[in-house]
């Protein structure tokens, strides 16, 4: 399953050819009257997009979505709030309850107001659409009080609501065509850009037109974006070198080398992933010994992350212990200490646990892991533990792992830019198929959800502290990736993932 | 993306000769053969030795190894953008290419040519279900099909490739049950069940025996497909990467070109040369098989320089050209022609030997002989129709005083367009069957008139040589008229420019005894009426004693004896020509044997 | 004619039907967890399930085949998982592109391999040495290679061709045949050599044929023997090698595809597959066979056409 195998590669190593945040303040963009008026921004995508229609979205690459809908809170570059279709929102003290302001006098691309009830009207859309349903499941309800103003309530607080509303879920349609049929392929939105359908073929090439009207508009600078589908990791690299693409990324500063100085500026961007092992059977349901947290935390002192982020990815920093982005708030550089590469106290606490002789574990063999299976199972072999390397068909990982087939395995997981909802994604899904919590988690991540915003990035760290010493996981790395881009573009590598074109700017000369 | 072409396999079913004994030790006596069997147990033996050879884990990666450059301790072949051995990778991909080529051709070999054995030897119904099973599995997009078949093959390339065997099982199916058909019937396997053999017996001992060569040609071009495609649909991203394969390599190669393009080489190399020995080893097993035949093919390509075109020996200018004076006033003077053809070991077999004949102005000679004489290769010799192989030299050849020595190809035509003309023996296959009878005659006739003076020339000559409706012949394609119509229309062709000398090759032989005399009187008739030379070549004599004024005739290549048809007729002296006027009472049956062997073995050759 | 015509259309339906259905039960029967690979890793098992009743997938099997049969039999092939295109609309929409590759690629290998054929054929020795040379580096070569060479001379280097991505004759006829022709060379690197030595033996059969002596007799040029008689006479053979690889240069159209990130029918297919895109893989396959059935159909019309002797039948 190649679409999964490349979304995860692109979190793996890179950052993805779109890695930008909505940088609101129009003052703060050089100028555009720098680019020739009819600028087109030339980017290539490995995967089509699916589905534009409201909570359909699926992949990772939501350049053209976000484009052409807005969202309702914009992340800034650095990762701050700031307001988007919602001009301001507003917590109860409870945290159970956000007010939405609506931004006056915005209009969809069929003339649609956006108002209150428009804004509403596709927020449901998504509290039950089939790629947005779980992110926004602390949504009770969501009403329209005046034609401005939108009241959605929660169930519980959820400190990653905000951070939801910034992406996918929180882009709003025009209520004409929110989920019929057309809006799969002609979306209808209020977003910096227009879906040109006529230069637009599906799966192949989509063009967007700037949308003048967009409140925003002075922003984006480039009037048309043309997006090819390109599969082909060489194919890229011949259309950058051919100047037929403008921007793309590739995974190291060794590989950035063949775009010769003179034409391409390269640069790195902030960690796109965290990679380790998922020690997902904590209740020791297929494997016994990863119940007891000392195997974790041999576990995690039997792995010599700097090396193998120094020699596999050849990286100087990126190292980690802890699943959150390193340049976050709730990232805690003094836990780093927390298990060392420490074979023999690994053994130790192996012995202490009962497995002086170690054990056998079965681990899924994907086209990610694979670089990495030498040398994991070398040190996890130091103290004993006997790794099978089992190959799966990319189609059927999710499933198996779902399935309860692994005790553990190695994996990326995709940053966010936001903590809370990383953390919530490592305890979901496929990161966590057996469902395991603990009553002091749960109270970690109640606390978290409802701290006021001047206390929430403690209670996060808290979260993060019990799950790197109760060694949920064994993180290995969270490294840099790298972009090209042409020297008549200038990008600026934002701080979290996925939003739209804004990070690409005409080079100033 | 390299399956067998057609050619490939029929010229495989081409290959059937007997000889097959010693064909290994044929092949390594070729140096194309020797190099491919050498490299191919070398990559063999590379593969199988891989744990004894191979440096580092080929999935190791070290990033201190990263690019590094061939040489690099440790990185024979140096490491690739993971710092992963390429020696390693070399090693198991060859081992992945040859279990790829075993799974594929094994597979396709073995339903292919146990249901063809089967279809062939069993025939009727069987065959009749499994040819139409095997045509339809023939146009399945197999490509497509080994993708989207995923679910079933789990990806891993073994079970691919035992796909991509069934589906290409269909070339050994019809080459198999084509050949058990043809053997099926032959005597031997006749012999085998009289004499009480088990079908199971017959089909092991003496079909498989057949069948065997050919096999074994396609199962090495099958052999390369099934790597190409394994490593194509690697290449793509199909199938585990577990297993490091040529396909990946490239792939992983190609997004590395512009930094280390070396990488790319290691790959193609192998692959390269894996895929040359195996066409060049199974080409070669053809040709072994093919046996003398494929030495011929040289040996033909070295002499090709040779004409057919005669030539005078220079030796003797003087003989040469008091021979010459001696044929003024004749249409035809032939003195001391001889023809031979180059043998397999260099040396040259004379099929004619020196012969000399004269054809007077309206006169109808007769060359009789059996097959072999040589009467035929006199005959095309003063055509200038020789196979290209054949060498020709007298020391007088004239044509209504021009020499048809030393001359251009041109000229030669435009005589043969004019001045000489040619009666073939088989009618049907000396007309193009691609073109109607019409446009055939006016081809001959356009380079002297115009387009419609030369249709209806044409339609005159078919009236005039009796087609009842020479508009309907006319637009008639050769498979839709009878074999006498077709000789009479042959006559049209030949006699159509008012030659001065017509060859007439046998041209009642392959018709009916009815339509023989018909024939006869027709050229008759023509003769007299254009007054024609006319040089009759046949092995009757009873055509000779029908038609013509003068007799020759011929024994390996010399003439023993001529003079006056009566004359012969009435008292033959020598014991050959008495024979030969004995024999007309036999000769009741229709003539099968065709032109001369010489002729008959040259076209083999091609 | 007729009777065999509609002979040939029944057997190819069949071969459409048994395909598909083996290609349907084959795929939809694998259990793959198609929605949850759609929706990714975090999702929900209650938003799969929300996703599987929209795409159908929780009905049982057969009734999901016929449902499929039905669309077919109305022209529709669903809608792509992954792009959310009609399948129908995608393949009208990318058979354009792999067409003017294939075509552009079959007259090139048409018009070199003959004319290396009648060459061949003509003058022997060396032009025939050069021949098997040929063919036999074309055929070990990989086409990669050169196809890398290629993009690189003629699209990083020179700029004289783009390097990926296609543009519509209607849009700019030059602008196409730029982004075509580089594919279409390499395409047909493999072809030329097989096709060109077919035409050479089965016009050294000809030419060692009766007829062709009875014409020299007549003092017929050897350019007209050659290109007349013996071509066509020869054409029968030829064309059948050069329709079975018409067939297959749609399946090495996927490599060349990729490499120059063509939206054609073979990435189409190839992203299909590597998504398990049902409905498009689906579509892929009927099209595929369906595409094979009319190849071999007109293939038999036109070896009819050129044989006197069906064609008068």
């Amino acid at each position: 399953m190649k679409s999964i195998l490349r979304k995860l590669a692109a979190v793996a190593a890179v950052a993805s050819t779109a890695l930008a945040v909505a940088s609101c303040s129009p003052g703060s963009q050089n100028s555009a009257e720098a680019a020739p008026k009819d600028q087109t921004l030339h980017l290539a995508a490995s995967a089509p997009p699916g589905n534009f229609t409201i909570g359909s979205w699926t992949g990772g690459d939501a350049t053209l979505f976000l484009s052409v809908y807005d969202t309702l809170i914009h992340q800034t570059v650095d990762g701050k709030l700031e307001g988007g279709v919602a001009e301001k929102w507003e917590y109860s003290d409870d945290k159970k309850t956000l007010t939405l302001s609506i931004r006056d006098g915005m209009k969809f691309t069929d003339n649609a107001p956006v108002d209150a009830e428009a804004v509403t009207a596709s927020l449901k859309a998504a509290l039950v659409g089939p790629s947005t349903k779980s992110n926004l499941s602390s949504i009770s309800t969501v009403e329209a009080s005046d034609a401005s103003t939108v009241v959605v309530s929660l169930s519980r607080p959820d400190a990653s609501i905000i951070p939801q509303l910034t992406g996918t879920p929180g882009a709003i349609g025009a209520p004409g065509v929110l989920t019929a049929e057309s809006s799969k392929l002609e979306p209808v939105g209020s977003g910096a850009y227009i879906l040109d359908k006529t230069k637009t073929t599906a799966g192949s090439v989509y063009t967007l037109t700037k949308n003048p009207d967009h409140w925003n508009a002075d922003a984006y600078p480039f009037q048309t974006v043309e997006t090819k589908i390109i599969a082909d990791a060489t194919a890229v690299q011949n259309a950058m070198l051919s100047g037929q693409l403008d921007a793309t990324s590739v995974s190291n500063m060794e590989e950035a080398k063949q775009f010769p100085e003179g034409q391409f500026t390269t640069g790195a961007t902030p960690p796109a992933a965290v990679g380790g092992l998922f020690l997902v059977d904590r209740a020791g349901t297929v494997v016994p010994a990863l119940a007891d947290v000392r195997v974790r935390k041999a576990i995690n002192l039997a792995i010599d992350r700097e090396s193998i982020q120094k020699n596999l990815i050849g990286a100087e920093r990126g190292a980690t212990n802890q699943m959150v982005s390193p340049n976050g708030e709730t990232f805690d550089k003094d836990l780093l200490n927390e298990h060392p590469f420490d074979v023999e106290q690994a053994k130790a606490l192996m012995a202490e646990a009962g497995y002086a002789d170690g054990f056998a574990v079965t681990m899924p063999s994907t086209p990610i892991s694979l670089r990495f299976e030498s040398v994991l199972s070398q040190q996890l072999g130091a103290i004993g533990i006997r790794v099978t390397w089992e190959t799966v068909p990319f189609q059927d990982f999710y499933a198996k792992v779902l399935g309860r087939s692994y005790g553990m395995f190695f994996m990326f997981n995709g940053l966010s830019g936001s903590d809370a909802l990383d953390l919530n994604a490592n305890l979901t899904g496929v990161f966590n198929p057996f469902n395991t919590t603990s009553p002091e988690l749960d109270a970690l991540r109640a606390t978290a959800d409802s701290a006021p915003d001047s206390e929430q990035a403690t209670a996060f760290r808290a979260v993060n502290e019990y799950l790197v010493k109760e060694a949920f996981y064994a993180p290995i790395m969270a490294g840099e990736g790298v972009y090209v881009v042409k020297k008549d573009i200038q990008f600026t590598p934002p701080v979290a993932r996925g939003q739209n074109v804004l990070p690409y700017q005409p080079a100033t000369k | 993306m390299s399956t067998p072409t057609i050619d490939q396999v029929t010229d495989v079913a081409d290959a059937t000769a007997a000889k097959r004994a010693g064909a290994f030790r044929r092949i390594i006596t070729t140096p194309l053969g020797l190099f491919s069997v050498i490299v191919l147990i070398g990559i063999v033996m590379l593969g199988l030795l891989e744990p004894v050879l191979r440096g580092h884990d080929p999935n190791t990666a070290d990033l201190a190894a990263i690019n590094a450059p061939p040489g690099t301790p440790g990185y024979f072949l140096g490491a690739d953008q993971n710092g992963r051995d390429i020696w390693s990778r070399v090693l198991t991909a060859i081992n992945v290419s040859v279990t790829s080529a075993l799974i594929g051709s094994g597979v396709a070999v073995g339903i292919g040519s146990i249901l063809g054995l089967i279809s062939g030897y069993v025939g009727k119904r069987v065959d009749g279900v499994l040819a139409w099973i095997f045509s339809l599995l023939m146009t399945f997009p197999a490509l497509i099909l080994i993708m989207v078949l995923q679910p079933i093959t789990g990806g891993t390339y073994q079970t691919m490739m035992a796909l991509f065997g069934i589906f290409i099982s269909p070339g050994i199916f019809w080459l198999v049950r084509n050949l058990v058909r043809g053997v099926k019937n032959e005597l031997y396997v006749d012999a085998a069940k009289v004499s009480g053999l088990s079908n199971r017996r017959i089909l092991s001992r003496h079909v498989l025996y057949v069948v065997r060569g050919p096999i074994i040609i396609s199962a090495a071009f099958m052999a390369t497909a099934a790597i190409g495609i394994q490593a194509g649909l690697a290449f793509l991203g199909f199938g585990s990467a577990q297993d490091a394969n040529f396909g990946t390599m490239t792939a992983d190669a190609f997004l590395n070109i512009y930094r280390a393009p070396l990488q790319l080489l290691w790959p193609s190399l192998f692959l390269g040369l894996m895929n040359a020995a195996l066409v060049l080893l199974g080409n070669s097993y053809r040709d072994a098989l093919a046996g003398p035949q494929a030495a011929a093919r040289r040996h033909r390509k070295k002499r090709s320089a040779s004409t057919s075109d005669a030539t005078a020996p220079s030796e003797e200018p003087t003989e040469a050209r008091k021979a010459s004076a001696q044929t003024q006033g004749k249409l035809l003077s032939v003195r001391n022609l001889r023809v031979s053809y180059p043998n397999l070991d260099g040396t040259r077999k004379e099929v004619v030997k020196g012969i000399s004949l004269d054809i007077h102005a309206g006169e109808i000679v007769g060359l009789v002989g059996e097959s072999g004489s040589g009467k035929s290769q006199t005959a095309f010799s003063i055509l200038g129709l020789l196979p290209k192989q054949a060498e020709v030299s007298a020391d007088v050849m004239n044509l209504a005083g021009d020499s048809l020595l030393n001359h251009d190809a041109k000229l030669l035509r435009r005589m043969r367009g004019s001045v000489i003309s040619y009666i073939p023996q088989e009618p049907m296959s000396n007309l193009d069957p691609s073109f109607t009878i019409g446009s055939q005659l006016v081809e001959g006739l356009s380079s002297s008139m115009s387009k419609k003076e030369a249709k209806e020339t044409a339609l005159a000559l078919l009236a005039r040589v009796g087609i009842t409706d020479p508009e309907r012949t006319f637009k008639s394609y050769p498979h839709q008229i009878s074999g006498g119509m077709a000789q009479r229309v042959l006559i049209a062709g030949a006699v159509a420019p008012r030659p001065k000398l017509l060859i007439a090759d046998e041209p009642t032989t392959a018709l009916d005894v009815t339509v023989q005399a018909e024939i006869l009187d027709l050229l008759r008739d023509l003769q007299g009426e254009l007054g024609m030379g006319v040089l009759l070549v046949t092995h009757n004599f009873g055509v000779v004693a029908d038609i013509c004024d003068r007799v020759l005739v011929m024994r390996d290549g010399e003439m023993v004896e001529g003079g006056d048809v009566r004359t012969i007729f009435r008292n033959p002296s020598h014991p050959y020509t008495q024979e030969l006027i004995a024999s007309i009472l036999d000769e009741e049956t229709v003539r099968t044997d065709p032109a001369p062997a010489v002729l008959a073995s040259a076209k083999e050759q091609k | 004619m007729i009777p065999f015509f509609l002979r040939r259309v029944g057997a190819g339906l069949v071969l459409i039907v048994i395909v598909t259905a083996i290609t349907f039960f084959l795929t939809y029967g694998a259990n793959i967890p198609v929605a949850r690979n759609i929706l990714g890793p975090t999702a929900s098992a209650e938003q799969v399930d929300i996703l599987n009743g929209q795409l159908g997938l929780n009905r049982p099997i057969l009734e999901q085949y016929f449902a499929w049969i039905g669309g077919v039999l109305q022209g529709d092939l669903g809608t792509s998982y992954y792009t959310s295109e009609p399948v129908v609309q995608a393949l009208a929409s990318r058979l354009p592109v792999t067409l003017s590759v294939v075509l552009l690629s079959a007259a090139i290998t048409l018009i070199i391999s003959t004319w290396l054929g009648v060459v061949g054929a003509a003058r022997g020795g060396v032009v025939d040495a050069v021949l098997q040379a040929f063919s036999t580096i074309t055929f070990v070569f990989p086409a990669i290679i050169l196809a890398i060479a290629m993009v690189y001379v003629f699209a990083i280097s020179l700029k004289l061709v783009p390097a990926v991505g296609y543009t519509p004759f209607g849009e700019s006829p030059e602008r196409w045949f730029a982004s075509v022709i580089l594919p279409a060379i390499i395409l047909s690197i493999g072809g030329i050599a097989a096709l060109a030595a077919q035409i050479r033996g089965s016009l050294v059969d000809e030419l060692s044929k009766d007829y062709v002596r009875t014409l020299r007799s007549r003092g017929v040029s050897e350019t007209s023997i050659l290109l007349k008689h013996a071509l066509r006479n020869a054409s029968g053979p030829g064309f059948t090698t050069f329709s079975l690889q018409f067939i297959s240069l749609f399946g090495a159209s996927l490599f060349i595809e990729k490499i120059f990130a063509l939206p054609g029918y073979g990435t189409y297919g190839f992203q299909a597959t590597i998504q398990f895109d049902l409905p498009a893989m689906l579509g892929v396959t009927l099209f595929g066979v369906g595409l094979v059935v009319v190849m071999n159909l007109v293939i038999d019309i036109a070896s009819g056409w050129l044989n006197p002797k069906v064609r008068m039948s």
